[in-house]
């Protein structure tokens, strides 16, 4: 691969921006009745979830009340699928802020999701969209929990960090907030040098806790005991949508970064680092899934990684349309542009977690 | 019992409709609206003098209880995907308002505006617009103790005065009631058939041309009303300097701080709106009031709201500090911003705005 020089870099910045204000000039009605009716959608399923789910043990047994609470379920995990990636992730963004509405900004949007609105939006919008895949300021490269490349130093705990992968996907709500909260730091009090947090570790805390305890008390304690005699069904039924949704979105979100080709890069390289270095990063630092449209909704449109990376305040509806394009220009320039069926971008990821599982002079020759 | 005293009552209920019903309905083909509520507009028409008045019939006029005569309401209205919301004075009577539950506001159509020129003829039958509850601090006194109220508008400032002196009638204290009415023309001027009725059951009213006249001085009010400033209320309604000059004036003649009532009738319908090049009112200093905390700061040329923010001692929420993370984000009630990242000029109304990113480029005012 060649990079490309700092002459075709600023060229192909100035392609990129004209296509960001391409989309960002034709923002109008139709976005905004989109999101509305996405957010009602998703609101509908998740209310008739719940009941259905309440509805099964309370009116039938056996394989019955079974059959439809598994109904309930799958109506209640897409409803916090679709609540946590194509809705909460996106408005969070600022995606929608330009429709001056209420409710659906930056500003107020919460998710159901164990993550706090505010942590989220201060580390993954910041450090996570500023920083992808530099190490040692990208936290969200392994999670501090998985070793992905040899400039990590390897640890015993990476032999067997593909059953922490495992985990974590299965708790991945809980492992991002805990995550995104420092945890380590606050937690245990280490601490980064260059730490500059415009926020108390006392204040990280309390939201952490806050938002902890408001989802632990909706989904298992409130619905269960709203339908009491069967508060233990319902409660099972709940675990079982959220670790759904949290396979889900763990899945997605490790194939847009953590893929073969996904590159990383050291704190050094990102000096002095111009608007064509950034987005060339970008492209390197994240890949896509290839899929249809409901494929592409469900991964709230983090299947065009690419896209995302490159505007994040671009409305994901149209990361669709751009991504043909930008191969394209990505072709032109010569810049590699990842993107595979699912099964070949999450094969590749296992494939990633078990080789830097082990340190470097056991490694047998990637490939 | 209604919805929204039932919202007030029980979180749970409130939690339900916010999480559930609101966002639902919001997607049907309604006019429901988060956060605003319905209405019809069931009249347009024209007052003379360039202002046109706007009669909104409410779907539900229970916002309307706690209404008083001078308030003033924020209407939105949906363009493009984007809700623009502007606040207007209510230029009918706060009785009328109750009893046929709807609100007039009356307006100089600035064609520069975003919401302005779409409020024409054409709206009459729409469900389009929206309203939010009534609001202000410019009313009349609970118990007119004083012998006399001494009312002074400007321009389009005549809107809230007329509903105060409507209700001033209607509780037959017309008669103790003075108006001195600056206008660029003395004999086509705003509300002339209102204020006629109103004179007829013996209000006190001049018109001023300020081609004749002037601006606002001591002498104007001194000749037609011989009442010590001491037994007297005044209110106060206009540009800025008008509001400056008379309660100085005023002071100065022995009035006391709590016989004045004033309202800035600035933005948004008295400006007169010329797209100004974002380039040259950022090379200037503007002021920045803050309504939370009822204070304001200065904010230099070239500076973002944040750093001068800071620079003045204040300590606003914020963290990446390049407009990427959305936690200095907070609400603009009116003024127009230069967003430094996409070098674009806002709309003058209120919107969220991220304070890292945002310079201003006129006068502001910030809900914090």
């Amino acid at each position: 691969m060649n990079t490309p020089n700092k002459d075709q870099l600023s060229k192909f910045a100035a392609e990129l921006d004209n296509l960001r204000n391409t989309v960002i000039d034709q923002l109008g009605e139709k976005d905004a009745r989109y999101i509305i009716r996405l957010i009602a959608i998703q609101r509908s399923l998740d209310l008739c979830g719940r009941i259905a789910i309440a509805i099964a043990f309370l009116a039938f047994s056996g394989t019955l009340a079974w059959l439809i609470a598994a109904l309930g379920i799958l109506l209640l995990s897409s409803s916090k699928i679709l609540d946590n990636m194509e809705i909460g992730h996106n408005v969070m963004h600022g995606q929608y802020d330009w429709m001056n509405h209420p409710t659906i900004n930056s500003r107020v949007f919460d998710w159901d999701n164990a993550g706090h609105n505010e942590s989220w939006k201060r580390y993954h919008n910041h450090e996570h969209h500023t920083y992808t895949n530099v190490l040692g300021k990208d936290r969200d490269f392994g999670y501090g929990l998985l070793r992905l490349s040899n400039d990590l130093p390897w640890k015993p705990k990476n032999l067997w960090q593909f059953f922490t992968f495992i985990n974590l996907s299965a708790l991945f709500e809980w492992g991002v907030a805990y995550h995104e909260l420092a945890g380590e730091r606050v937690f245990f009090g280490k601490k980064k040098e260059d730490s500059n947090l415009p926020i108390s570790d006392q204040q990280l805390k309390k939201d952490f806790f806050g938002k902890a305890g408001k989802q632990l008390f909706k989904d298992y304690v409130f619905f269960p005991l709203i339908c009491w005699p069967v508060a233990l069904q319902i409660l099972i039924c709940n675990v079982i949508a959220n670790v759904i949704r949290n396979i889900w979105t763990g899945t997605i979100i490790f194939c847009g970064h953590f893929t073969e080709g996904a590159h990383t890069f050291s704190e050094d390289s990102i000096k002095n680092e111009t608007r064509g270095d950034w987005y060339y990063r970008q492209i390197l630092g994240s890949s896509n899934i290839s899929g249809g449209k409901f494929f592409h909704i469900m991964s709230g449109h983090l299947s065009c990684q690419i896209e995302h990376h490159l505007f994040p305040d671009v409305p994901s509806s149209y990361y669709r349309q751009l991504s043909p394009k930008i191969a394209e220009l990505c072709s032109t320039y010569d810049i590699p542009y990842n993107t595979g069926r699912f099964s070949k971008q999450y094969f590749e990821v296992v494939k990633r977690i078990l080789y830097y599982s082990l340190p470097e002079k056991w490694q047998p020759a990637y490939g | 019992m209604n919805l929204s005293s039932l919202n007030e009552k029980l979180p749970l209920f409130k939690g339900l409709n916010d999480t559930y019903i609101y966002p639902i309905m919001e997607a049907l083909p309604t006019s429901f609206r988060i956060g605003m509520k319905q209405t019809i507009v069931t009249d347009v028409r024209s007052e003379g003098g360039g202002i046109t008045t706007l009669r909104l019939h409410l779907k539900n006029a229970s916002i309307l209880r706690h209404l008083k005569a001078g308030q003033h309401i924020e209407l939105g209205l949906e363009s493009k995907g984007k809700r623009i919301c502007r606040t207007f004075s209510i230029s009918s009577s706060a009785q009328q308002s109750k009893e046929f539950g709807y609100i007039e506001v009356s307006f100089k159509v600035n064609a520069n505006g975003a919401l302005t020129p779409l409020l024409n003829e054409q709206t009459v039958g729409s469900k389009a617009v929206h309203v939010n509850k009534p609001n202000g601090n410019f009313t009349l006194p609970l118990h007119p103790a004083k012998e006399k109220s001494v009312f002074i508008a400007a321009g389009s400032g005549i809107t809230p005065i007329l509903a105060m002196l409507e209700e001033a009638a209607f509780y037959n204290l017309i008669s103790q009631c003075l108006l001195l009415y600056y206008v660029k023309d003395g004999e086509h001027y705003p509300f002339k058939e209102r204020l006629s009725a109103l004179h007829a059951k013996g209000l006190s009213f001049k018109v001023m041309p300020t081609k004749q006249t002037g601006h606002f001085a001591l002498e104007h009010l001194t000749h037609d009303n011989p009442t010590s400033t001491k037994r007297c209320n005044f209110f106060l309604c206009g540009p800025g300097n008008l509001i400056e000059t008379a309660s100085q004036a005023l002071l100065d003649q022995g009035a006391d701080r709590s016989q004045i009532f004033h309202e800035h009738f600035g933005l948004p319908i008295t400006a007169q709106h010329k797209p100004i090049p974002a380039e040259d009112n950022a090379m200037s200093a503007h002021t920045v009031f803050l309504t939370r905390s009822n204070s304001s700061f200065n904010s230099p040329a070239n500076t973002s709201l944040l750093i001068s923010a800071e620079n003045e001692g204040l300590t606003p929420n914020f963290g990446c500090r390049i407009g990427a993370c959305h936690q200095c984000i907070c609400r603009k009630n009116s003024g127009r911003v230069l967003n430094l990242k996409t070098g674009k000029v806002s709309d003058n109304g209120p919107e969220d705005i991220q304070l890292c990113i945002s310079q201003a480029i006129e006068d502001l005012s910030l809900d914090i």
